[in-house]
């Protein structure tokens, strides 16, 4: 539970007033009803998956972040072998 | 203290380039507490009925976040307007509680004299400020601390960085929207905040 507040707690300088009722008590929705709610598509769940994967840990392929589901597989977004005669 | 029991937070903030850090904030930090960001980017621009779906997005969210932080700087009155509506469920009797934002003391006391004697919320214009802002208003149990929410939407912003790149330079289309509610759900998830 987050610190509770009265109406002459402060952030900084100035006085807080949340609200008339004071705190709004909230009741939990799980991931899947949040994504269900707003529409979210598995490819953008897929993409989201791996976003957080790169988010959390850099050092991760970036080309399996930044290119979109359908891309992914592409052969375009394949990383090409330097060729020996561009050596 | 007030009980909504809606899960939905309507999101009425400007839509602008510089926003962006907050507007993931806002909805990083809302799914962190397990609620559905909904906002009017999940409404089509153009057609009929727009005003009516934008009434009914508003209608079954439990509460909405109004940031008139842009105040004066803006020709459209969008913003105001859902103000507005919010406010004629609240003083109906509806169960919805309007939040306004804002950035400056007693600014709203100038530009909107109607709702004298409501105070905004104010998060000076910082991330940080605008995760304390939530954290004081909402209670869940069990709650994550600030600290812990604070960190949950560093990783959202980093993680909305990356879905501008993705989806046309803006956060504010409706594929980013709903990729970055992704990003957050899976996020929440993985430290344990939300359910499956």
């Amino acid at each position: 539970m987050s610190k509770s507040i009265s109406p002459s707690a402060t952030v900084g300088e100035d006085r807080v007033y949340p609200l008339r009722t004071g705190k709004i008590r909230l009741t939990k929705a799980t991931a899947s009803e949040i994504n269900r709610a707003v529409g979210v598509r598995p490819s953008e769940a897929r993409f989201a998956e791996r976003l957080i994967r790169f988010v959390i840990n850099p050092d991760a392929d970036k080309s399996q972040v930044s290119a979109s589901p359908k891309t992914a597989t592409d052969k375009s977004a394949v990383k090409k072998k330097p060729s020996p005669s561009s050596k | 203290m007030s009980e909504t029991g809606s899960k939905s937070v309507f999101l009425n903030v400007p839509y602008d380039s510089a926003y962006e850090a907050l507007f993931a904030t806002l909805v990083g930090t809302l799914v962190s507490l397990g609620q559905t960001p909904r906002c009017v980017l999940e409404v089509r621009e153009t057609g009929q009925g727009r005003l009516e779906r934008i009434y009914e997005l508003l209608k079954s969210c439990g509460v909405s976040i109004h940031d008139l932080s842009r105040a004066g700087r803006t020709a459209r009155f969008n913003m105001p307007f859902e103000l507005g509506l919010a406010c004629s469920f609240a003083l109906a009797g509806k169960p919805h509680e309007v939040l306004v934002f804002d950035t400056i003391p007693y600014r709203l006391d100038r530009t909107l004299s109607d709702y004298k004697g409501r105070d905004p919320l104010l998060y000076h214009g910082r991330v940080d400020g605008l995760v304390d802002c939530l954290a004081d208003v909402f209670q869940t149990s069990p709650g994550p601390s600030p600290d812990v929410l604070k960190e949950e939407a560093r990783i959202i912003r980093k993680s909305a960085r990356e879905i501008v790149k993705k989806y046309g330079g803006s956060l504010f289309r409706p594929a980013a929207f709903r990729a970055l509610v992704a990003a957050s759900t899976r996020q929440a998830r993985g430290s344990g905040l939300i359910q499956e």
